[in-house]
């Protein structure tokens, strides 16, 4: 094996939290215990049990020691439910019976009653199940690593500059970080919405996780690069790819620093024109990245994932407190746009009994869904009202297809208006009313739709799927998923045009709007507006700053008449490097 | 359905579990805590299945959803006080819907 070791292995996750590293592993060993069982004679029994009893104590104070530290809410909770179960006296009389009954081992004992644990799942909902088994399994790991005098590394004496490598992180690990030492992070299991994830992207440590068997295949001291820019994690890399990485790095650092200079600047054209820039975003706790980067206002929530986090349907309550709270960290001067749930088969989560659908992304979802759990929609709909009191709420309806869905929705919000009112509870009255225009018929009859909402925002990704009839997802046609197909740009003009002639926003959310390259030719196409990743604000907004506006237009017109994609990326591509060396040159690879 | 036995100080009483998400994590969290200072033994039972309110452990695995009818029985000087609070936070969905 020792061979193998050497090889260059590339392992696919998901992106936790983005960003590039390059070091050396630490591997966090949080792998299964192998659990020494054995009986114990009469005379120990005592002694087994005492040692029970210090573990718990060891576990209480590890778990205070971390609820010391300055933690999210979120994270104080989580630990604050592992704590409880260390003062669970009941718990802890069961060990101690199943010690003194049984003649085993504090280790047997434990084990014993954590499968016990695990068993009387086995009746539960999926989702109930895998949430409380992990409970079990962390609060079992700690307990049995205390007992067996296996060194839970708190993770603040680590060596420096490493990169952690594990099964998975909890919330405990997470809270003993000393973020200064760790570079960067890989686990087995996660997606971007798992705690860690979250919790790294607030510390902006890049990230890659759901690689499944990293932890099984590299061991400390092995030398790796995670790229969080792709998804994934490089393992004994050759000097030449170190080499690329350590260039994309200092790139990618030294682009930092560059474009953090003109973060206060406005984004305005080389002639004057001004353009909006935008955050998307998912969680609260993007909002300090986004105010790192100079946005202020969001151009899209993700509201959605107030449930996927949750992995079940938020209660007003619950959506009431995220949405104050996203328009109070803002800021009264800052617009928030609100996306409603857009949730399909695909991603319902499993308490609503997805159906099962040949065709998720045509099928009951986004708007459709809501329109038929009307419940879940008015929730929403009066926590969204409820918090417009706290600042500038603009609330945004997904996959709009006609006109007589618009107004059976717009319906729907007047309905809950009224609610309220009856009810004597305060919303603001000018609430901005939108909706995204991704759809391919809503684009088409944009301009009637113009007529009844206060802005449209393109969802790209969406509109090229369905124009195009392409699944992103299915690699036999992917590659045909173009966002240079000349059918989406006419789309896209035609959207602009019927805004502006109704006098109404319009912005650019979804991937096209960040995608760089892609700058200069919507803006040419009339955009004024966009919505991004955070992250990725400042460099559309470097762009933006040498872009003259007129010449964006001439270069538009002679691009939406090249018919053919490859014709027209590469023109795009030979354009844009041509015009704007300094950046592509140093681009190209985040494209 | 409240009935006391006046020579055990013991009192039961019957709940519905009303939040959406039934008894997962928090609710079982914040039994806990408001049962932990109480002087009294009590229980909440489902069918044969009996939790003792004062454990995480106990309460995270009696697996109750949204619609299961309870049997909260208390036993001890705080045992209506304590009945009363566990009706209240049932009542109040825990603050969840």
């Amino acid at each position: 094996m020792a061979d193998g070791k050497s090889i260059m292995r590339v392992f696919k996750g998901q992106i936790g939290s983005p960003g590039i590293a390059v070091g050396l592993a630490y591997l966090v060993d949080r792998g299964k215990l192998r659990v020494p069982m054995r009986m114990v004679m009469a005379e120990m029994v005592l002694l087994e049990k005492k040692r029970f009893s210090d573990a718990i104590q060891l576990s209480r104070e590890q778990l205070q020691s971390a609820l010391e530290r300055d933690l999210s809410e979120d994270h104080r909770q989580i630990l604050d439910a592992h704590l409880a179960w260390t003062v669970d006296q009941y718990m802890i009389d069961e060990v101690e019976k199943l010690i003194e009954n049984d003649y085993i081992n504090a280790e047997w004992a434990t084990k014993k009653l954590f499968d016990g644990l695990n068993a009387t799942l086995a009746s539960e909902a999926k989702r109930t199940r895998v949430e409380r088994s992990q409970l079990f399994d962390e609060v079992f790991h700690r307990i049995m690593s205390n007992l067996m005098g296996v060194q839970q590394e708190t993770l603040d004496t680590v060596p420096r500059n490493v990169i952690l490598v594990a099964h998975s992180l909890s919330p405990a690990d997470m809270a003993h970080f000393d973020r200064s030492r760790i570079i960067g992070m890989a686990t087995d299991i996660g997606g971007p919405t798992s705690h860690a994830s979250i919790l790294a992207r607030g510390m902006e440590l890049p990230g890659v996780v759901g690689l499944e068997h990293i932890a099984t295949e590299v061991q400390t001291g092995d030398l790796v690069i995670i790229d969080a820019l792709e998804g994934s994690v490089i393992v004994n890399p050759t000097l030449l790819v170190v080499d690329k990485f350590q260039q994309r790095l200092s790139l990618f650092e030294e682009q930092e620093t560059r474009l953090l200079e003109i973060r206060d600047m406005p984004a305005t054209t080389k002639d004057g024109k001004e353009i909006t820039i935008q955050a998307n975003m998912e969680f609260l706790d993007e909002i300090e990245v986004m105010k790192r980067h100079g946005v202020k206002d969001i151009g899209l929530f993700r509201s959605e994932f107030i449930f996927l986090l949750k992995g079940g349907v938020a209660t007003e309550e619950e959506q009431y407190e995220v949405y104050s709270k996203l328009l109070q960290s803002v800021g009264s001067n800052s617009v928030v746009t609100i996306r409603t749930l857009d949730l399909g088969s695909d991603k319902l989560v499993e308490e609503l009994n997805p159906p099962s659908e040949t065709n998720p992304a045509m099928g009951l979802r986004a708007i459709r869904f809501c329109l038929e759990r009307e419940d879940i929609f008015k929730d929403q709909l009066r926590a969204l009202l409820r918090a417009s009191v706290f600042g500038k709420l603009r609330i945004m309806f997904p996959m709009i297809s006609g006109l007589g869905e618009l107004r059976k929705v717009k319906y729907v919000l007047d309905e809950v208006r009224q609610e309220l009112e009856l009810e004597g509870i305060e919303f603001a009255d000018n609430i901005d009313v939108g909706i995204m225009i991704e759809v391919p018929s809503a684009a088409v009859i944009a301009d009637v739709l113009a007529e009844e909402v206060d802005f449209f925002s393109i969802g790209t990704n969406d509109l090229i799927q369905y124009t195009l009839a392409v699944d992103r997802s299915n690699e036999h046609v992917s590659h045909m998923f173009k966002s240079t197909h000349s059918a989406i740009l006419r789309l896209i003009k035609q959207t602009i045009e019927a805004a502006t002639a109704a006098g109404i926003d319009v912005s650019m959310c979804g991937e096209m709007g960040g995608d760089v390259q892609m700058t200069m030719l919507l803006i040419g196409l009339g955009v004024s507006s966009f919505s991004t990743n955070p992250a990725q604000a400042l460099h559309v907004k470097q762009l933006v700053r040498q872009i003259d506006s007129k010449s964006a237009v001439e270069f538009a017109n002679k691009a939406i008449n090249m018919n053919v994609c490859g014709e027209m990326s590469r023109f795009i591509k030979e354009e844009m490097s041509e015009r704007f060396p300094e950046i592509f040159e140093k681009f190209t690879w985040t494209i | 359905m409240e009935h006391f036995n006046f020579d055990s100080g013991a009192i039961s009483r019957e709940v519905i579990v009303q939040n959406r998400q039934g008894l997962h994590l928090r609710p079982a969290a914040q039994i806990v805590k408001a049962m932990a200072t109480m002087n009294c033994d009590i229980k909440i039972r489902k069918d044969n299945k009996v939790a003792n309110a004062k454990s995480i452990m106990s309460v995270t695995t009696l697996i109750a959803t949204k619609g299961t009818v309870l049997t909260i029985e208390a036993n001890g000087p705080d045992a209506a006080l304590a009945v009363a609070s566990l009706v209240q936070l049932f009542e109040q969905k825990f603050h969840e819907d």
